[in-house]
């Protein structure tokens, strides 16, 4: 979604041939898209960069100024629709000593935040399987078959494989490029057909073992 | 569970100065819930106090919630308009605390074991629940996405993705015999008898202390599985079951 915006302010920007046409561009473009993703308009305002725009040269340092801010107050936006947004108390934190309101820091803010989504969502995914692992032998009781075996060494090497993605963010292009790139949820969903398809197979080749019995007292 | 539906909406963790009533209810309510839930184990340690090996382990669930309580009490004071600061993760311990000391408990002392009890069955509801929120959470996000652009082929690629990421999951058993369960459909039965083959149905009449097992999803819990006390009465020859370690579910 924020690649269809910058698409498409990218596209406004590039065909224009004059400050008025780009004014107007851009303001019915951001008004379509703070309407799309339900912006509160009072705090996503562009009023203020347009009048800016309008007033500057084309091409200019201001008007270049002026667009860069109209795009970081959609993305904001966007991501604001999504969820993705730093906690108040960490903006106030790197706020200090900037200007009240500085849509650059809010983004740097919203994209920490979405890293450290990313990071977490992979290290839970593969501690989920590692903790389905532990819970087998736990159930066993020690009395473990190689079928046993095999399902927690299938679902721990997939977790540990799953966990170890989330590693990619000490690579800053490798982790953009990750990000960026529609691979990510195909990479889970993989990981995890493969754990039920080969836990499919395990049940067949090599069945669970008989639990121990006792008589039920309380 | 009222009380947390009304409060949900104004909880916000990561600004606590701003919203100290709400957690101060939050708290307020916890402890209430710990306090119903010392109040039920006692009854039940009333019923069963002549049987010493029954007493020790309901003891220890009620030391546990009173600790959970206690702590849950003193958090009250702790949200303040000027300074609620992280006290919200003592939450978070406690909890931790309770589960870990129910959990071991309910393993060492078979009287409150989960076997024969109606968690499994819960567990499984609260999965589907939860995977159902995170299905309408999918379509909210891909019909706006759809809105914005067109459908593309990374697009469908990711939908199909978060789809077969929910509808596998259940299929994760954290149990072998679940899993030869689903590739053979083999259902596993606790019995009343010698034989360990009879179905889970047909429950002898003399047989009033054991149920269905709680693996069987499509078998009803007994009646004698919601009885309290859970103590072998004398003249009933008690049940055989093929599974009785305690249940740890996901």
């Amino acid at each position: 979604m924020v690649d269809y915006v910058y698409a498409g302010f990218e596209s406004l920007a590039v065909s224009a041939n004059s400050t008025e046409e780009l004014t107007a561009g851009l303001e019915e473009y951001s008004s379509s898209v703070l309407k799309l993703v339900e912006a509160d308009l009072s705090k996503y305002d562009v009023t203020s960069y347009l009048t800016s725009l309008a007033e500057s040269d084309f091409l200019s340092d201001d008007a270049l100024d002026s667009e860069f801010g109209i795009l970081i107050t959609l993305v904001n936006a966007t991501l604001k629709f999504f969820k993705i947004q730093a906690a108040k108390a960490t903006t106030k934190a790197k706020s200090v000593g900037l200007a009240e309101k500085d849509p650059f820091q809010d983004l740097i803010n919203a994209l920490d935040v979405y890293d450290l989504v990313f990071v977490y969502f992979f290290i839970a995914a593969g501690l989920t399987l590692i903790i389905m692992a532990i819970v087998i032998a736990l159930n066993k009781k020690g009395k473990l078959g190689k079928g046993d075996w095999a399902a927690i060494g299938l679902r721990t090497v997939m977790g540990v494989a799953l966990a170890l993605i989330a590693t990619v963010t000490v690579n800053y292009d490798a982790q953009q490029n990750f990000l960026s790139s529609v691979w990510m949820l195909p990479t889970v969903m993989m990981a995890l057909l493969i754990v039920v398809v080969v836990d499919g197979v395990l049940g067949w080749v090599l069945p669970a073992t008989e639990t121990h019995k006792h008589t039920g007292e309380a | 569970m009222v009380t947390f539906a009304i409060i949900g909406s104004s909880f916000d963790p990561t600004s606590p100065e701003d919203s100290y009533v709400t957690m101060r209810q939050v708290s307020l309510t916890l402890m209430i819930s710990r306090v119903v839930l010392i109040v039920q184990y006692g009854v039940v340690m009333l019923w069963v106090k002549n049987h010493r090996r029954l007493v020790i382990p309901l003891l220890i669930h009620i030391a546990t919630f009173a600790v959970g309580a206690i702590l849950c009490f003193k958090l009250l004071f702790s949200f303040t308009a000027r300074s609620a600061g992280k006290a919200y993760f003592v939450w978070y311990v406690i909890i931790v605390m309770e589960a870990l000391a129910v959990f071991l408990s309910s393993s060492q002392w078979r009287s409150l074991s989960f076997a024969h009890t109606n968690l499994n069955e819960r567990c499984g509801l609260l999965t589907l629940i939860i995977l159902g929120e995170g299905i309408i959470v999918l379509t909210k996000s891909v019909g706006l996405v759809v809105k914005g652009e067109n459908f593309s082929s990374g697009i469908i690629a990711q939908i199909i993705s978060a789809i077969l990421i929910i509808v596998s999951r259940p299929r994760l058993p954290a149990d072998r015999n679940q899993v030869q369960q689903l590739t053979s459909n083999l259902s596993i039965s606790s019995t009343c008898s010698t034989s360990t083959k009879a179905p889970t149905l047909l429950l002898p009449p003399s047989c009033t202390t054991c149920g269905p097992s709680s693996t069987s999803p499509s078998t009803p819990p007994s009646s004698s599985s919601w009885k309290a006390p859970r103590a072998s009465s004398p003249g009933v020859t008690p049940c055989k079951s093929s599974f009785q370690s305690p249940e740890l579910l996901f």
